[in-house]
């Protein structure tokens, strides 16, 4: 089919229109960040509403929007069942933003509690992994903005890719993460009022029996339960959603910004509400079969097949609908790799006297070099969305047991924490080479365990809660 | 899986997500009428 279903000049009205709203909006919601904790956290007083909202629209990303058809165009019922699994991150992370702000009240980031807890050598692999994984899908965001520009609307990938980027930085720039989280509100209402009507019209235009009947006729293991890859991807994505969760600062930093009492309950509320949307936003793609839509890259199934069923109005919705996801993760990712970079590299390597001014100055400064290299790695166009995202698997899923154990148990120690992370993230990346995507975070995940075991069982560190209050 | 079940998984997500939306309004009003967005 033909991919382009709005002109450039609408594309970019579009995007000239929301990039001014949430610029505008971006300042007037910072005019008023005085100190550090103003930007980084948001006065570190995000009520219940706004936190559930940020953390159900950071995690509705492009993926959720164009990887999850993808998926399931690939895998079938599993496809789109094991990305809403992914949900389960969420849900898991509920009791731990709770322990998160009460063992360390004062904190800013993951790394800081990772160089309290296990000492320099994890704290630098833990780095390594997380700034591997954050430039990672900070890419794979760019370049899904460039790649749904290019296919709904023939600009040119590049100009697409830089103009999202622009408007995100631009946004984040100005008003911290309280700006992160006001337009991640209104994000969110516009992103799922958008799946739910484009669902909607597609039940009702093609109906869920034709969808069905194609698919069993065409391509019948997409139905089948018992699908190999399927079900490997479907534990594999599962371990890869609570990695990422569990690790990121994207997380660490909303469970320092959020009101005491505020983070178990919002995790757990957006955890809920998040988990039907995968299968609404893939369930699409199994269309493909009863509408003939044969995709040049497969990440474009689900914007291809809306635009398909809706037509011109319906390509400007899922425009839209992709924007704002997009947006909505990327300002999250710019702000806590800020955070990350500030806290962690500038003040705990570079300038360890830095005064919260000198901080707050280079928090800014972070978020256009974070941008500018984002932009830098996302011109070549290296691979596909789904490569990309499952390449970054084999980092996060070694650090769901140290970072787990290291909250809940004083017994494990920092060799072991490092170990863990760094030959887990190697063995994950050989199976990810060696055998597929599917199974990188699956290994990952099981050799980290493996090693944190037996780090536990070969010393028996008796670590204090008191140390993770201690001032730097 | 069957016909039936495929409908039932897709029919219920699109209604739990139509609810979302809904959900976080009714929660933002009542944090702004409590003062307590931020």
């Amino acid at each position: 089919m033909d991919s382009v279903a709005i002109s450039a000049e609408l594309a970019l009205s579009i995007l000239v229109i929301f990039g001014v709203i949430w610029i505008a909006f971006g300042w007037w919601l910072g005019r008023n960040n005085r100190t550090i904790d103003d930007f980084m956290l948001a006065g570190r007083n995000v009520g219940f509403a706004f936190a559930s909202a940020t953390a159900m629209a950071t995690w509705i990303t492009s993926n959720t929007t164009l990887v999850a058809p993808q998926l399931t165009y690939q895998f079938g019922i599993w496809g789109m069942i094991g990305y809403s699994l992914a949900a389960l991150g969420l849900i898991l992370f509920a009791p731990m933003a709770k322990r998160i702000k009460a063992l360390m009240p004062h904190g800013y980031t993951c790394g800081d509690f990772i160089r309290k807890r296990y000492g320099f050598g994890a704290w630098i692999v833990f780095l390594i992994v997380s700034l591997c994984y954050a430039f990672g899908w900070l890419v794979s965001l760019g370049m899904a903005g460039g790649i749904l520009l290019s296919s709904l609307s023939g600009l040119e990938y590049f100009w697409g890719m830089s103009a999202i980027l622009v408007i995100c930085i631009a946004y984040t720039l100005l008003g911290g993460l309280k700006a992160v989280i006001a337009t991640d509100f209104v994000q969110t209402i516009i992103i799922l009022a958008g799946v739910v009507l484009i669902a909607w019209i597609g039940i009702s235009d093609i109906g869920l029996e034709t969808i069905y009947t194609s698919v069993n006729e065409k391509s019948p293991q997409l139905l089948d339960l018992l699908f190999p890859a399927a079900i490997m991807f479907l534990f594999n994505n599962i371990f890869f959603g609570i990695g990422e969760i569990f690790h990121s600062n994207v997380w660490w930093s909303r469970a320092f910004a959020f009101k005491k009492d505020v983070g178990q309950k919002a995790f757990l509320t957006s955890g809920l509400l998040w988990l039907p949307i995968p299968i609404v936003t893939g369930f699409i793609a199994l269309a493909a079969f009863s509408l003939d839509v044969y995709p040049a890259s497969a990440d474009m199934i689900g914007p291809l097949i809306a635009a398909q069923i809706l037509g011109k109005v319906g390509a400007v919705f899922v425009f839209i609908v992709v924007f704002s996801a997009l947006a909505s993760s990327l300002d999250s990712l710019l702000a806590a790799t800020s955070d990350l970079l500030t806290k962690d590299i500038y003040k705990g390597l570079v300038r360890k006297q830095a005064t919260d001014l000198e901080l707050f100055r280079f928090s800014k400064m972070a978020i256009l070099i974070i941008g500018l290299v984002t932009w830098v790695l996302c011109i070549p166009k290296l691979t596909t969305l789904g490569s990309l995202l499952n390449f970054t698997g084999a980092f996060v899923a070694s650090t769901i047991f140290p970072i787990v154990f290291g909250l809940y148990f004083k017994r494990l120690n920092g060799v072991a924490a490092a170990l863990a992370m760094a030959i887990g993230t190697l063995c994950g990346l050989v199976g990810y080479f060696t055998i597929g995507f599917y199974v990188a975070a699956l290994i990952a995940c099981a050799v980290s365990l493996i090693i944190c075991l037996v780090g536990m069982a070969l010393v028996n560190q008796r670590y204090s809660w008191q140390q993770l209050q201690s001032e730097d | 899986m069957s016909q039936f079940w495929f409908e039932i998984l897709v029919m219920g997500a699109v209604g739990l997500a139509a609810l979302a939306p809904i959900v976080l309004i009714i929660l933002a009003l009542i944090d702004w009428h409590k003062e307590q967005l931020w």
